[in-house]
């Protein structure tokens, strides 16, 4: 007599195939990712409460009210906040092809992603975590920004419902472009407006490939953050040329020849040339109106933030030869010089977008004079300077593993070019209007001695740093 | 400031008298040791113009710290290595000019092809403006990767980079050649052809020392061979 063993019945869908593959990866250890949710979200808010009002009250408090009252209400006010609202999803939309919201572990790629499973239900879990990560965060930052408004009486309570709902759209949106991101960085397959917002087709048009390399991503990229070596986090998510493979390098000067090898570069990213031109040209912009009395530092701040970034996306040669430091020379000119000879590309650019948007400001804005053209110009020299304090920081003299206060000494160190740009833009142009032209100037022409001076000598450290 | 070419470099500009002159590379014991950790246990060296020595020795033994002294990117913690007489440090434009070295990997531009990187380079050493891409397309024929000129870094294979990177060292002037395992990830018939350039260099007065584990290579480049120890 045999008897036939009694078989277990076998999981027969996707989703417990899928939660018997999870059960094995914990090691049957119990789902804790729920509760980590819940943690994670009750933080946000707290931090939301703590840091976020006082700071979002202290912002509307220093922008002047009146004058908010004034420039951002109707229309003009509804055409701001799309444009700012926009411009967060195509950040989205970028930050979706370099790392988007589903980014699982490499093992659980490599075995369970693999399988016959259905795709959509192998990366559901982590687009939902995504995706109610982006609705907190607009919620909160529409309640934040509301709530600042309320306390710093610039609008009344109501503004709070308005402000909030728009935020969750707002975070809504994003997700939604971060993972058209995503979905559009694999160059084949469904990937048209038909999968926006919608995460089943979406995550069944994820290639494996692509998921690979933005989880291999994610693991450099991290260690980069965690080490303070931001330099190798931008390496890894730069794209590489392919344009104007025929175009090719003239012979010239020494010196000319380092400024045309940056001008080829931007001819051959000209993702880099538009959005620097796009950049300085708002930066320059609002630093003209910055210099008409009356109105808030806040667009001096913004210009100078903007000018500061859109000079970068100029400076790749610059922060190249900073990569390159350390390694035996091959270029002619001195390692200093040739320092110098990567900001000439970018500081001729900056020179005509500024004279060219002082111009425009002066012909269509009451009010601005011949400092609205030459006070974005004369920022030339500040933003240089920075950006040769930036290329040139090597990597933190402490790391985010160190005892103590790590995390906020790495962010000051990393900062350092970019607040000394913003201090001496700010106050130099808050002098301008709020004292004597020559005081603005004897600030601005300070700051920017002190940033290229310490920009020089950063040049200098890293190229003998190495001999020891 | 950008219509000159050789006023402006800082470097001694190639070619002249100078290049004519004989130049002598010597290590007398040199060595170097990090916290009490011995790279490199103390070895003399000297090489001419004509002559190419050859360092060998098994991995660790310190051939690239050596190498490096030489280009003078490292300070020995004993003995002295000189430049005709003169101390070595790429600091001065004076060592940049003479030694040429490939140690390690050189970072390219990413955003600039082969040939460019050459002209760029031979733009800054201040090589004659109408020539620099003929004599680049040269190079690169004669390592046979005139086919991979337009190129970009990113685009070529482990081999092809590891020529690129041979061909930005080999195309700016020098009078010293310092080159720390030349032959690796080439294959046979390249190999051959990097040797005959490395022999063309010397028999034009260039002064070469070379890391390399290859006996054919070895036997055809080197006049004198030191034995590098391990610490």
């Amino acid at each position: 007599m045999s008897s036939t063993p009694t078989q277990e019945a076998g999981p027969t869908s996707d989703r417990e195939r899928l939660d018997q593959a999870r059960r094995v990866i914990r090691g049957g250890l119990p789902e804790e990712g729920n509760g980590n949710v819940v943690y994670a979200a009750y933080v946000a808010v707290i931090a939301a409460l703590t840091y976020g009002v006082p700071a979002s009250r202290a912002f509307f408090m220093f922008v002047d009210p009146a004058w908010i009252s004034r420039h951002l209400t109707g229309a003009q006010g509804v055409l701001v906040v799309g444009v700012l609202v926009a411009a967060v999803w195509l950040v989205g939309h970028r930050l979706g092809s370099l790392r988007g919201p589903v980014v699982p572990d490499l093992p659980y790629l490599d075995h369970v992603a693999v399988s016959s499973l259905d795709r959509a239900v192998v990366l559901r879990r982590w687009w939902r975590l995504s995706l109610l990560g982006c609705l907190i965060g607009g919620l909160l930052t529409g309640a934040v920004v509301g709530t600042g408004m309320v306390v710093a009486d610039v609008s009344s309570p109501w503004a709070l419902l308005p402000s909030s709902l728009g935020g969750l759209v707002a975070g809504l949106g994003f997700a939604g472009s971060w993972l058209w991101g995503q979905v559009r960085s694999w160059p084949t397959g469904p990937r048209g407006a038909s999968t926006v917002l919608r995460g089943a087709r979406s995550l069944r048009a994820l290639h494996h490939v692509g998921l690979r390399t933005q989880s291999s991503r994610a693991v450099t990229m991290g260690g980069a953050v965690l080490a303070g070596d931001l330099r190798a986090a931008r390496l890894d998510v730069a794209s590489p040329s392919t344009r104007l493979r025929r175009t090719r390098l003239r012979a010239r000067g020494p010196v000319a020849v380092l400024a045309g090898r940056d001008l080829l570069g931007l001819r051959r990213a000209p993702g880099a040339l538009v959005v620097g031109l796009v950049l300085v040209a708002a930066g320059c912009w609002s630093l003209a109106h910055a210099t008409i009395p009356g109105v808030p530092n806040i667009v001096a701040f913004v210009g100078t933030v903007s000018c500061y970034l859109g000079y970068g996306a100029w400076s790749e040669g610059l922060r190249l030869q900073g990569d390159n430091a350390g390694t035996p020379p091959l270029i002619g000119l001195a390692y200093g010089r040739e320092a110098l000879a990567h900001l000439v590309t970018p500081s001729v650019l900056y020179s005509a977008v500024a004279l060219l948007t002082g111009g425009a400001v002066v012909l269509t804005t009451p009010g601005a004079g011949f400092a609205a053209v030459v006070w974005p110009l004369a920022m030339v020299a500040l933003v240089a300077g920075g950006h040769l304090m930036a290329a040139f920081r090597g990597l933190p003299p402490v790391s985010l593993f160190s005892p103590g206060s790590a995390v906020v000494s790495v962010a000051f160190w990393y900062s350092r070019p970019l607040l000394l740009t913003i201090i001496g833009g700010v106050a130099a142009t808050a002098l301008l209007t709020r004292s004597t032209a020559s005081n603005a100037l004897m600030v601005l022409v300070l700051a920017s001695y002190a940033a290229v001076a310490f920009g020089r000598r950063r040049v200098r450290l890293l190229d003998e740093g190495h001999r020891t | 400031m950008f219509a000159r070419r050789r006023h402006d470099t800082t470097e001694p500009p190639p070619g002249g008298s100078e290049s004519a002159a004989p130049i002598r590379l010597e290590a007398t014991g040199v060595g170097k040791h990090i916290d009490g950790n011995v790279l490199l246990s103390p070895i003399d060296l000297a090489v001419s113009s004509g002559e190419c020595v050859v360092v060998r020795g098994e991995n660790g033994s310190g051939k690239t710290t050596l190498l490096r002294i030489l280009a003078g990117t490292l300070e020995a913690s004993e003995g002295s290595a000189t430049l005709d007489g003169g101390s070595i440090d790429e600091r001065h434009p004076g060592t940049r000019a003479r030694v040429a070295a490939l140690i390690g990997y050189p970072t390219a531009y990413r955003d600039l092809t082969v040939v460019d990187h050459l002209v760029l380079i031979d733009s800054t050493w201040g090589g004659a403006i109408g020539t620099a891409d003929e004599r680049a397309d040269d190079l690169l024929v004669s390592l046979e990767i005139d086919h991979l000129s337009e190129r970009f870094p990113h685009e070529l294979s482990s081999g092809q980079q590891h020529l690129f990177h041979l061909a930005l060292v080999l195309f700016r002037p020098s009078r010293v050649l310092l080159l720390d395992e030349p032959e690796q990830r080439l294959d046979t018939h390249k190999r051959g052809l990097l040797t005959e350039s490395l022999v063309a260099r010397k028999a034009a007065g260039d002064a070469l020392v070379v890391a390399c584990h290859d006996p054919e290579m070895t036997a055809a480049i080197a006049d004198r061979v030191i034995d590098v120890v391990a610490p």
